[in-house]
């Protein structure tokens, strides 16, 4: 459905935060992880029409985005990362002023689409009362309700849980599963459990660069049986590190447990682990970043 | 750590556009004034373009446009905080609330000082240059420029820098530091016209904290010789008036570091109004509406779009502000129009139309220029911009609302500085109310004038990367027309809007003088609507602010249209031009002021001679004339009688 190819976006400052995104996106949602400052939020940009890239093209079906962004807002529903709203105007007013923006003319239409959206949100008891108020789970979901509005045929989602309490998180991506089984669905963030609870198919992106793409259990199938744990002295970190390739160190009741990823238990202590998403995204990342230094 | 506080606002104030772009103008604005005759700040006479006098009265008036300036500087350090909510931070580190305010005032009011010295430097390099005749320019005396920087700017940017600093502490807005700033210039302007009695001088120089009145008093005697080398002493009223006004600076300080709260402005509790919201949700799931892109739908958006802009203009306090503000500079002209020198006149419309005319050159200008950056920036400011430009409503849903706000704000100015005019009339016992007359005469040519000048705002504000550029834009596009105009550049076939003036009468009103001017008007209008389908081409959605990309995609979305529309605009943009063109240069002569100077001397150096050559006088006239003023025609029959009171037998008699 949506195709990228050799989308590279350079800021005139010079930098350089998508390099050479190629990606194609099926109906379904798709979750695009990354760290903070990875291009995610631009690579959204782009695809929603607000930011033209350097380079590159991007496709929805038939539509060109680039020539024609017109056409392809028409059927989009885009939540930003970080949205403000007018003072004074409550939910109901700008969820309804959205909505004719969005092509939805018809008073009866839009009386029954909004309301309905403020119910399914949960925003209803609050609808008179003004967004700019709002917390910033109430804000998140009034950013939701509003990027569900007229039918859209991709939904682009960004970060859309940041701030969001578990039980919020819980409902939206209800929310988000319900409507993601017609779409294209696609969902930025760097809660690695979201991609897994959500999504069909994932890509990490990293300083820009896409370095990994695929479904979910197909990924993680490449580190089987290769992910080993060892709890150890918070001293002895440094030494692990430079010894063997650990990807990762938590803290499990004040101690620190360390993964690494190796085809054979590295040294007596580590036990086998089953890998999940958050293995597979911190080994990219420790990749990555290890190539990075070396290059 | 005072001093910490104020180099970090140097420092930080400096690389602001806003001061580069200010630098620039105020140089650019001053170099002009002193290398180019056509271009006249204030009016100096017959002195050395570097003399003091010379020198402080272009620095004390830059002194006032510098005003604007001074309170982006002094507004941005008081309210920057809080609006970036970086306030907690900076508010619960060690720093006092002296430290603070202290060094953030000095701060902005050093980088103000800085932006002046562009004035005092420009007279200085400007009157360097190669091209000024010899005997204009005056030997170069350093400490002019000192005097006139410390003297002049110093203090006077210190008491508009206080009061504009508590303004901005007690509003906490931009807006209304600039509204209070607007009120300043008018009151100022007013408190000038009357104190102009000679008997009232020694107020008038003491109440202008520019010190151009003093000036003018200080000076008034003397001769061309001594303007052109000395400085006036600091002493007398020029030494009060310094005084008064640091005083007052100080006092308005004190005021703004009483205002000023340190500790995070409180959020309002509101009442929760949770009942009011309490019917029961409709049980329905949500079902998903098609969204439509046909005609109808697209002038809802549109029509939405306008109620949105429509509210946040008329609901804005500035608008009223400005609206007040504009009544109240109507009322002082119209007062000008009655009484002249101890003689009364009628009100008559005619003379209202005039008055309101003058008192509206500025402030259609200022409104159109302030409204269009506040408009088009809006949504990203409020930071919703990237919801509402992903939505499929088109481009000129979005822009012609702004648009049609400034407009229609403009009117409604219009329209109640005509109903001052009316009560004005009224107030002075004038009961012949021709209603028509101000429709035709004032308020129509007003609102095209109007339209032009929103559109060209809106378009530049759709192209540039930031407002602030926008409006600097829109300023160098104000000084360049007056500029090109004083250089001998002043056809209105290239002045955007220029159109030629119409004269009133009492007897015929506009006459026919306002068909030329309806041609003008009709090929700037063309003009417009172009510039009109392009800010909708190019209009900006999303977080983009080069214009590059956009520029790209002009000739694909040229078809269809938007480009017929453009074509015909271009069409009869050309056309008319070419016709306006034929009448004004080629069956007409096009005379620029140069010209007409130039004519004037030429007549004055070949008939001089004849100034004493022996003429008969006239020593009776009786004329019948008879005038058709709508025909615009008089027929004359009458006598002169002439008479030989020389003595001497005439040997030629001219005539001209």
């Amino acid at each position: 459905m949506l195709s990228l190819s050799g989308v590279t976006h350079i800021y005139p400052t010079g930098t350089r935060a998508l390099d050479n995104v190629a990606l194609e996106i099926p109906k379904g949602m798709f979750g695009l992880l990354g760290p903070n400052g990875a291009g995610k939020s631009t690579l959204m940009r782009c695809i929603a029409t607000l930011q033209t890239p350097s380079q590159g093209s991007i496709r929805f079906g038939d539509i060109d985005v680039l020539a024609e962004p017109e056409r392809l807002r028409a059927m989009l529903g885009y939540l930003p990362q970080d949205f403000g709203v007018y003072p004074r105007v409550s939910a109901y007013d700008l969820l309804d002023h959205l909505a004719v923006l969005k092509g939805i003319a018809n008073r009866a239409e839009r009386k029954e689409a909004v309301e309905t959206l403020l119910a399914q949100v949960n925003l209803w008891n609050v609808r008179k009362l003004p967004v700019a108020g709002f917390s910033g789970g109430m804000r998140q979901r009034f950013g939701i309700a509003q990027a569900l509005l007229g039918n859209p045929k991709l939904v682009i989602v960004d970060e859309p849980t940041a701030g969001l309490d578990p039980e919020e998180r819980n409902r939206f991506n209800n929310l988000l599963a319900e409507i993601g089984e017609n779409i294209v669905v696609i969902l930025s963030t760097h809660i690695v459990d979201d991609v897994t609870d959500l999504c069909s198919r994932t890509a990490i992106i990293v300083d820009g660069r896409i370095v990994q793409v695929g479904a979910p259990t197909e990924l993680i199938a490449r580190l089987k049986g290769r992910v080993w744990q060892k709890t150890i002295p918070k001293a002895e970190l440094e030494d692990y590190r430079a010894r063997m390739n650990v990807i990762s160190t938590r803290l499990r009741a004040g101690q620190t447990v360390i993964h690494v990823v190796a085809d054979e238990a590295p040294e007596h202590g580590f036990e086998p682990v089953a890998a999940e998403l958050e293995d597979l995204y911190f080994a990219t990342l420790a990749s990555t970043r290890r190539r990075a230094v070396a290059a | 750590m005072l001093w910490r506080i104020v180099t970090f606002e140097l420092r930080y104030q400096l690389r602001t556009p806003l001061f580069l772009v200010s630098y620039a103008l105020f140089f650019l604005l001053t170099f002009g004034s002193v290398t180019i005759d056509q271009i006249q700040i204030g009016a100096p006479g017959n002195v050395h373009v570097n003399s003091p006098y010379a020198l402080l009265q272009t620095v004390a008036i830059m002194n006032v446009f510098g005003i604007f300036v001074l309170t982006a500087f002094v507004a941005n350090a008081v309210i920057r905080d809080d609006e970036s909510g970086f306030a907690p931070i900076v508010r619960s580190t060690r720093i006092t609330k002296f430290n603070y305010l202290v060094g953030r005032f000095l701060g902005a009011w050093l980088v103000a000082l800085i932006v002046m010295t562009s004035v005092p430097l420009a007279v200085l390099i400007g009157a360097l240059m190669p091209w000024l005749d010899v005997e204009k320019v005056g030997p170069l005396v350093l400490s002019h420029y000192v005097y006139a920087l410390f003297i002049y700017t110093a203090p006077t940017l210190l008491v508009a820098g206080a009061g504009f600093f508590a303004l901005a502490t007690a509003t906490r807005s931009m807006m209304w530091t600039y509204v209070g700033v607007v009120a300043f210039l008018v009151g100022y302007l007013t408190a000038q016209v009357l104190l102009a009695e000679p008997e009232l001088e020694t107020w008038s120089a003491l109440s202008d904290p520019f010190a151009l009145g003093s000036l003018a008093l200080e000076t008034r005697y003397w001769t061309a010789a001594e303007r052109s080398t000395q400085l006036p002493p600091v002493q007398g009223l020029l030494l009060y008036n310094r005084l008064l006004w640091i005083g007052v600076a100080a006092a308005l300080f004190v005021l703004a570091y009483a205002l000023f709260r340190f500790d995070a402005k409180g959020a309002k509790v509101r009442k929760s109004r949770r009942a009011k919201g309490a019917e029961t949700p409709p049980a329905a799931p949500y079902l998903p509406v098609s969204p439509r892109a046909d005609r109808r739908t697209k002038w809802r958006q549109f029509a939405a779009l306008t109620r949105f802009d429509m509210a946040f203009v008329f609901k804005s306090p500035a608008f009223f502000v400005l609206l007040a503000l504009g009544v109240l500079n109507t009322l002082g002209t119209l007062a000008t129009a009655v009484e002249s020198h101890g003689t009364q006149y009628f009100p008559v419309t005619r003379a209202m139309v005039e008055a309101l005319q003058g008192a509206f050159t500025l402030f259609p200008i200022i409104i159109a220029i302030y409204y269009s950056g506040e408009l088009v920036w809006r949504d990203r400011e409020r930071r919703i911009h990237e919801i509402v430009d992903a939505t499929a409503a088109p481009n000129w849903a979005f822009m012609v609302p702004k648009f049609a706000a400034i407009v229609l704000v403009l009117t409604a100015s219009f329209v109640v500085a005509t109903l001052a005019a009316i009560a004005f009339q009224l107030y002075h016992g004038y009961t012949r109310i021709e209603l028509a007359a101000y429709l035709w005469w004032f308020i129509v040519p007003g609102v095209i004038a109007a339209v032009l000048l929103a559109i060209l705002s809106v378009f530049v504000q759709a192209l540039v990367p930031h407002k602030a550029l926008g409006w600097a834009v829109m300023l160098v596009y104000i000084v360049a027309g007056v500029a090109l105009s004083g250089a001998g550049f002043e056809h209105n076939l290239y002045h955007y809007g220029g159109s030629p003036a119409v004269p009133l009468s009492d007897m015929n009103g506009m006459g026919r003088f306002w068909i030329g001017r309806a041609w003008f008007q009709a090929y700037w209008l063309g003009f417009a609507l172009i510039l009109l389908v392009l800010a909708h081409l190019l209009w900006r959605r999303g977080v983009e602010t080069s214009l590059r990309p956009r520029l790209r995609r002009l000739p694909a979305r040229l078809r269809g249209a938007p480009g017929r529309i453009i074509a015909a605009a271009a069409v009869s943009w050309v056309l008319l031009g070419g016709y306006i063109f034929y009448n004004t240069n080629v069956l007409n002569e096009y005379l620029t002021e140069n010209d007409l100077d130039e004519y004037a001397a030429d007549f004055e150096r070949t008939l001089l001679h004849f100034e004493s050559t022996p003429q008969p006088r006239i020593i009776d006239v009786k004329l019948a004339v008879d005038l058709y003023p709508k025909q615009v025609r008089a027929i004359t029959k009458g006598e002169y009688t002439l008479e030989n009171r020389t003595g001497m037998p005439l040997s030629e008699v001219h005539v001209r």
